[in-house]
């Protein structure tokens, strides 16, 4: 079964029709790149994806959830199984990062203590920050904090990584080390859908392409077939 | 390093919430205030309801000892606060103030003895000193002693008074506190919405990162009975500060509460506090909790 598959979908953000006609398939392993200008909706289907809009019409499914069917009470359960990492990391900002995960870890049903603080170790060692986890998160580099989010969305063993302009805050060397990490994830069999307008990097780092433009979604087959002045007057 | 920012970082949000706390509890305090008067001025007039003299008076072929009986008979009776025989000799006293001068000469006109027959006098319990109540009390003691009791005599007009009086307060006071708790309402409400407006990212993270609404609803809902409970107690201290300013600079003005009287005071402000500390966080939560991520900004 694949992780994503929206067909014929349509996305509504305040009665407007921001997407229309959707149609994507996300298989295991897969890492995919959504591209596309500022505002033309890259972020509204994430969004669509983990539950914060809803799919509007046609039909679709992101790991067991059928979001077309998806009750308020589902989407934490949705969440869980996906890891979200955004632009501006998103940390809790008063405490520190090791409780930033034990948060997570707690309130998606883990009740040991040890299993807990192994488990956050265990991932803060994955990206390779175990040693800021009694710092707070304004006391690290953008590039720290983002691999800290990086970090919490791997927790559960999601088996999907949405990832929403998680480079739109870094310098380029940092950009580069966080997608590293990211399609070292993927390898690891986790997919992962991520968001960009940073063309250097999906040229650098290859993978499957989608356009988002004129509220419809397109696949490119390269990244060599996008010309981001395409559709510019 | 880290624990220090923590602490810091506590420490911020500590005077955030001592303004929360300290607003609540000078709300609390002015309610506090109208319960306390409410309630001494119930004491004022328990007091006066439970001085309301009701003298029975009995057939004359009963003797002494007949009527003694009677009298510890009604101390049993739940209505009756208190109850006492009075001879003949004790009622002429009191007909006559106590004048001797006056008892004697009556006295010699009737052969020594006390014209007065003997008659048992009780003071009503507060609940029912109303006109009805006492009606139906009067009709009570004259079917369980037939025959025996002739006349039941008491001021009817005191009786009214002391209950007419008391209800234009309690409108004026249940006015008061109601306004007094919107009041109280919409300030602790506006408060909390304002701290936890700062939040809002807050809350919003942790949905987005799986925890289900009750999950993060607990710990705010924990620290808003905390909130509640904190300020009782500083508008309980407070309010008896006040008290004993209200006692030692007008002196005519004698505040003497009961424990149960002091136990409900402080319990209203408990359950007063609490409850709307809690209802203000719990909606201001769930507004945040709907909220999608765009319309937080």
């Amino acid at each position: 079964m694949s992780v994503i598959e929206i067909s014929s979908g349509k996305i509504y953000q305040r009665n407007s029709l921001v997407l229309d006609n959707i149609n994507f398939k996300l298989d295991k392993n897969e890492f995919v790149y959504v591209i596309g200008k500022t505002g033309s909706g890259k972020s509204s289907f994430l969004k669509m994806l983990y539950g914060e809009l809803s799919l509007a019409d046609g039909a679709g499914h992101v790991s067991e959830f059928d979001l077309r069917k998806l009750k308020k009470k589902q989407i934490p359960l949705l969440r869980r199984d996906i890891g979200i990492v955004f632009q501006d990391f998103q940390l809790l900002m008063d405490r520190s990062v090791k409780k930033n995960l034990l948060f997570v870890l707690k309130s998606t049903g883990w009740r040991k203590k040890k299993e807990m603080e192994k488990r956050a170790l265990e991932v803060l060692g994955m990206v390779g920050v175990e040693n800021k986890a009694d710092r707070m998160p304004h006391e690290l580099s953008g590039g720290e904090q983002q691999r800290v989010a990086v970090a919490r969305a791997l927790l559960n063993r999601p088996s999907l990584i949405l990832a929403d302009e998680p480079t739109g805050n870094l310098d380029p060397e940092t950009s580069e080390e966080i997608m590293k990490l990211l399609t070292a994830i993927a390898q690891e069999g986790t997919s992962v859908l991520m968001a960009t307008h940073d063309m250097a990097l999906v040229d650098k780092f290859g993978g499957r392409v989608l356009r988002v433009e004129n509220g419809g979604i397109k696949e490119i087959s390269s990244i060599n077939n996008f010309n981001p002045f395409e559709a510019m007057p | 390093m880290a624990k220090d920012i923590e602490k810091y970082n506590k420490r911020g949000l500590q005077t955030s919430y001592v303004s929360v706390i300290v607003g609540i509890s000078l709300v609390l305090f002015m309610l506090g205030m109208v319960i306390g008067t409410y309630l001494w001025f119930e004491n004022l007039q328990n007091a006066s309801k439970e001085n309301i003299e009701i003298d029975l008076f009995f057939d004359p072929s009963l003797n002494n000892s007949d009527i003694k009986f009677i009298e510890q008979d009604l101390k049993k009776f739940e209505q009756i606060k208190e109850a006492w025989f009075v001879s003949p000799d004790r009622a002429l006293e009191v007909f006559n103030d106590g004048n001797s001068e006056e008892i004697n000469a009556i006295k010699e006109i009737y052969e020594g003895e006390s014209p007065l027959p003997p008659s048992i006098t009780f003071h009503p319990k507060a609940s029912i000193a109303t006109p009805e109540a006492i009606k139906t009390l009067k009709a009570e003691l004259l079917a369980a002693y037939p025959n025996k009791i002739t006349e039941i005599n008491y001021n009817e007009q005191e009786l009214e008074n002391v209950n007419l009086g008391f209800l234009k307060a309690i409108y004026v006071f249940a006015i008061l506190a109601f306004l007094l708790i919107i009041v109280a309402f919409a300030i602790i409400n506006n408060t909390i919405r304002l701290s936890l407006y700062s939040k809002r990212f807050t809350i919003k993270t942790m949905q987005l990162v799986g925890a289900k609404p009750r999950f993060i609803r607990r710990p705010f809902l924990w620290h808003s009975i905390l909130q509640g409970v904190i300020s009782a107690i500083l508008g309980m201290a407070l309010l008896t500060g006040a008290f004993f300013v209200i006692e030692s600079y007008f002196f005519s003005i004698d505040i003497d509460y009961t424990i149960m009287n002091l136990g409900i005071l402080f319990g209203s402000l408990l359950a007063l506090g609490s409850i709307i500390s809690i209802l203000s966080t719990w909606f201001a939560l769930n507004k945040y909790l709907r909220k999608k991520l765009d319309d937080l900004y």
